[in-house]
């Protein structure tokens, strides 16, 4: 669905991305895993629009041409705006999208229905916890349905209990729909959990790509094939990284 | 419910702290300069129409003086805060006219804008402008990346990205230049409305001190204090209504 050939990045004389080439299919899960600075947020950003890049080819595949909203990102830091309440939040997206009131009420109800968030729906994003604050950054992009889904270390800041618990919820989202996922992240477990594709950055390029083929499996956390596969991104990033 | 009774006990909070240093006051200086302030107050009731149209003229003067200075200073102000080019233009200008003590152009807006209520409107609206401009740019570049991010990913049209964004997170900071500005511009109109005019809440403090009425002079003095009061609940009453999310 999108073909990222050759493409370069550069802030200043620092070059960030180098000659990237990837390919995102349809309905599968990538996730990108680096040390800082590598380029992965950068890519991301690219991938959703907000940089500009200046050299190489981004191509959407045909029936993607027309979609307005076929990509939507979640940044590190949710990006929530603060003066509106979590309902106004989600909402917004579609409101400049100029959908019908009846429309944008009911897929709102929708979402914060599936997202289990209906109850804090009046609250401001300072009155929330983390994780709503994060499912609500779901629910925003979720909401204009977009066909690629970005999520920027989304679940960085949480505890460990409720980062799993946003995992899970996003990997349901991912089977029930057909949308594809690229996610960049700093954990392992996140990228075995959720990466059907596993990128190994490293000065801005893609080093090693790790192919994942049990996401979705039931109790995966629990399994030695979760283990082996953490084990060996763990030796690809240690060994990329160190040179 | 709570909010509103905790709101009305700081204001009679407010009104018996000055009552108090007051009655004191004219304990240990017995004097007709400082007039007893039930005294005082019994007079602004009795002579309350009188009082009022004085406050009628400054507060019209004052009101159209901050929607000019709003309906200028918040565009200019945006561009400001939205266009380097922008900030690069009128930054400095602001800079240099800004601390000028404005009040030393009254005879200059006089001889261009007349003597009436313009040329007083105008030096309102010196003071309260700049303070506009700055309080509408420095609240646009504090606005965080994320959220021009998020906006950007929303893929919201200008018009949207104003009225959604740039607006919301302004207002706050809008509000307290507001409220820094109008303090200083209703003493800059006192002095203001003792030129050229009879009307006005200046001219009528003034005008008793010089006719050594002193009790009328501190009805003024209360009547001016009261239209503080309503102004800055005004603007109280705004931001409870459109920065909820501040509380």
């Amino acid at each position: 669905m999108l073909r990222i050939k050759d493409l370069s990045f550069s802030y200043g004389k620092e070059k960030v991305l180098d000659q990237i080439d990837l390919d995102i299919f349809r309905h599968t899960t990538t996730a990108i895993i680096g040390p800082s600075g590598c380029g992965k947020t950068t890519l991301l950003y690219i991938m959703a629009g907000l940089l500009a890049f200046e050299k190489g080819e981004m191509v959407w595949s045909i029936e993607h041409q027309s979609r307005a909203s076929r990509k939507g990102i979640i940044l590190q830091n949710y990006g929530l705006f603060p003066w509106k309440t979590v309902e106004n939040n989600i909402k917004l997206g579609l409101i400049t999208q100029k959908r019908p009131k009846e429309v944008v009420q009911k897929s709102v109800d929708e979402i914060m229905e599936r997202l289990n968030i209906t109850e804090i729906r009046h609250k401001y994003p300072h009155q929330i916890s983390g994780g709503q604050r994060q499912r609500a950054a779901i629910g925003r992009t979720l909401v204009l349905k977009p066909e690629l889904l970005l999520m920027d270390e989304a679940s960085s800041a949480l505890d460990a209990l409720t980062k799993e618990t946003i995992q899970d919820l996003v990997l349901e989202i991912f089977l029930e729909q057909s949308m594809s996922m690229v996610f960049v992240t700093h954990s392992i477990e996140e990228a075995v959990f959720l990466g059907q594709n596993i990128l190994i950055m490293e000065q801005g390029k893609i080093k090693e790509k790790i192919k994942n083929e049990n996401v979705g499996m039931a109790d995966h956390r629990k399994e030695a094939s979760f283990y082996e596969k953490c084990i060996e991104v763990r030796s690809a990033l240690e060994r990329r990284t160190s040179c | 419910m709570l909010k509103r009774v905790a709101r009305i006990g700081k204001t009679l909070y407010g009104v018996f702290g000055i009552l108090l240093i007051w009655m004191l006051l004219d304990l240990i200086i017995k004097s007709a300069v400082v007039p007893a302030p039930f005294e005082t107050i019994s007079y602004f009731v009795r002579h309350m129409d009188q009082v009022l149209m004085h406050l009628i003229y400054s507060f019209y003067r004052i009101v159209v003086a901050i929607s000019a200075s709003l309906l200028i200073g918040i565009p200019l102000g945006m561009v400001m805060g939205l266009l380097r080019w922008g900030d690069s233009i009128l930054s400095p200008i602001v800079y240099l006219a800004y601390p000028i003590p404005k009040i030393a152009f009254l005879p200059v807006f006089m001889i261009l804008f007349g003597l009436g209520d313009t040329s007083k409107i105008v030096l309102i609206f010196s003071i309260i402008v700049f303070q506009i401009m700055i309080g509408v740019r420095d609240g646009i570049k504090a606005i965080p990346l994320e959220v021009h991010l998020s906006s950007q990913s929303l893929g919201l049209n200008s018009w949207d990205k104003i009225r959604h964004i740039i607006f919301p997170s302004i207002l706050p900071k809008l509000l307290s230049s507001l409220r820094i500005s109008i303090g200083i511009a209703m003493s800059a109109l006192f002095l203001g409305e003792n030129y050229a005019t009879t009307y006005g809440i200046g001219y009528y403090i003034m005008n008793n001190w010089i006719m050594v009425d002193y009790l009328a002079m501190f009805a003024g003095i209360v009547g001016l204090s009261l239209m503080g009061l309503l102004i800055f609940s005004g603007i109280d009453w705004i931001e409870s209504r459109w920065c909820r999310w501040t509380k």
